[in-house]
């Protein structure tokens, strides 16, 4: 979605147009729930945790009125915001979790997806290294390549530097080429 | 391998996404839940007084949210069109189509109500739901069958309002009658859980159910204790419910500690020497029961979770001989490096430190079951 359009919509949401509300839901409702996706355990979760991002988003924008420059900046602190808040309450109770999710996918068409992709195993691989990248890494590279944001947009939504997004995203790629260096090789390699 | 080629490998992950009933449903309930709003439009407001000011400008909202099941059939019966599969949405049970709208639903609400205690009024109720739910899904034999998962899940839902509740007694306003009432619910919804899981708990091979309701109990008992610690210490509020009598209070504090003696006697005979533990912690509840005879409300509390610490190392005593003896009953006794036999621990002299009974994956609890299980 262009920055137009966005800024558009945010408009209209905060007149109190649900079906801008709609729109903004499509437009970003795989997004949100993919960031969120590789930050807790299951799909289930994700699922939940990205309907808040946008029950949120509502109150912001047409309930306080919050004035927003950047609809994807804004949607991904709040999604930020939300798996703190799960990982808090998690906390409290001392559950301790760790699961993948290449191997748990229950849509038959994701499965049949990734056998058709070349060296699904090695796509299982990369989502374990990647999930146990420390937070702010996964973060750059999830928006990075997978949301394919501009590092200008990264730094926005971080709150940090351009450089220092640059740095990290330098790093994290390092952590996973070393973490699938250790990995065995997918079977026919 | 190269950074170009990771990263396009990187790119691959893409192709994650919700399912897309999921997003269509969840749209629908969205989308319905703010148009029920209607033509009320708030006028521009600083965030910190959003809350308040969204509460005066939509005077109708609260009152509808107020009853889950109204709510819930209105915002349905806009998306659906037949009553029939509002009814499903509103009764589904975990692993049902439906049931992932009634979650949402639930936090709908949650999110759209700013008092705090009525947010936490509506956490109680939700555990409830959770609590029916499992009742139906145990009658249906779903914690045996390949449904299990299901049943821990929904065990751990509970478990997360529950504690959830106990974070928010601190930000709660101190109102005596409302801290007491959240008191008596959450104790009375672990109690209803323990009934349904009654047989599951009392085996000795603890499954990945029974270790979750033993998880969900030890929550619901401390936030209900911390309840009613809270609602002991707090003013009493003039407000339009009736304020909280000292009998009441009284009445159950009696209901807590007969049910702390009866696991104290069921962990151990009273015909144990009363020199044992059992035998200190039964005359320590008597001590408690004549404290609140007398309203002296702090000091029982203080004797009753003394009481429930100690309770832990009876059942982790009796878990431990109960293996024991299954040992025995499966093969010789277990013989040490020097070839002697070596007898199970006797319950009334083996110390603590046996292991947590509810040990569920939790990391550091002493709390257990105790008070809610009998027999």
């Amino acid at each position: 979605m262009s920055k137009a359009l966005d800024t558009r919509i945010i408009a209209r949401i905060q007149a109190g147009d649900t079906d801008a509300f709609g729109e903004l839901y499509n437009a970003y409702i795989g997004k949100i729930y993919r960031y969120i996706l590789f930050k807790v355990p299951t799909h289930e979760e994700a699922e939940d945790l990205a309907a808040d991002v946008f029950l949120r988003a509502w109150q912001h924008l047409y309930q306080q009125q919050r004035p927003v420059h950047s609809v994807n900046a804004f949607l991904y602190q709040v999604a930020k915001n939300i798996v703190i808040d799960f990982y808090r309450g998690r906390a409290q109770q001392g559950l301790t979790i760790s699961t993948e999710l290449v191997s748990e996918l229950t849509d038959w068409k994701q499965q049949r997806l990734f056998q058709q992709v070349e060296q699904a195993l090695e796509l299982a691989n990369i989502e374990r290294s990647i999930r146990q990248l420390k937070d702010e890494y996964k973060d750059v590279i999830l928006l990075r390549y997978v949301e394919e944001l501009s590092v200008g947009e990264i730094a926005h939504i971080l709150g940090k530097s351009r450089g220092t997004v640059r740095v990290m995203v330098y790093r994290a790629l390092k952590v996973i080429r070393e973490h699938l260096k250790s990995e065995p090789p997918p079977p026919g390699q | 391998m190269h950074r170009s080629e990771l990263t396009k490998k990187i790119a691959h992950l893409r192709n994650l996404g919700p399912r897309a009933a999921w997003v269509d449903s969840t749209r629908e309930l969205l989308l319905a839940e703010i148009r029920r709003q209607g033509d009320q439009h708030p006028a521009a407001v600083s965030a910190d007084a959003a809350w308040g000011q969204g509460v005066r400008f939509w005077p109708g909202f609260t009152g509808k949210v107020r009853n889950p099941v109204v709510g819930f059939v209105g915002a349905l019966g806009l998306i659906l069109a037949s009553s029939l599969t509002v009814n499903a949405a509103f009764y589904s049970l975990p692993g049902d189509t439906l049931y992932k709208m009634k979650l949402v639903f639930e936090r709908t609400q949650l999110a759209f109500v700013s008092d705090s205690a009525r947010k936490v009024e509506l956490k109680v109720e939700f555990a409830r739901n959770r609590v029916k739910e499992l009742g139906k899904l145990v009658s249906q034999g779903a914690d045996k069958k390949n449904d299990g998962r299901q049943v821990s899940r929904a065990v751990s839902r509970f478990t997360e309002e529950v504690a959830s509740v106990h974070q928010d007694l601190q930000h709660l306003p101190a109102d005596r009658r409302a801290v007491f009432n959240l008191a008596v619910s959450v104790g009375q919804a672990g109690t209803e859980l323990a009934d349904n899981f009654k047989s599951e708990l009392n085996k000795v091979e603890k499954s990945e159910v029974s270790q979750a309701v033993r998880h969900a109990l030890a929550a619901a008992e401390e936030t209900s204790y911390r309840a009613l610690e809270a609602a002991i210490t707090a003013p009493e509020i003039a407000t339009s419910s009736p304020p909280v009598a000292a009998a009441e209070i009284r009445k159950y504090f009696k209901e807590k500690i007969v049910r702390l003696r009866d696991k104290v006697e069921t962990l151990q005979p009273a015909t144990a020497s009363p020199a044992s533990l059992a035998g200190n912690l039964l005359l320590d509840l008597d001590a408690a029961l004549l404290d609140v005879e007398q309203d002296n409300f702090s000091a029982a509390l203080t004797t009753i979770f003394s009481v429930r610490e100690n309770i832990d190392k009876l059942e982790a005593e009796k878990d431990s001989s109960k293996k024991e003896s299954q040992n025995i009953d499966s093969g010789p006794a277990p013989v040490d490096a020097t070839g002697a036999q070596t007898a199970p621990d006797s319950p009334a002299t083996s110390t603590g430190g046996l292991g947590d009974s509810t040990s569920g994956g939790t990391e550091g609890g002493g709390e257990t079951t105790q008070g809610l299980i009998s027999g």
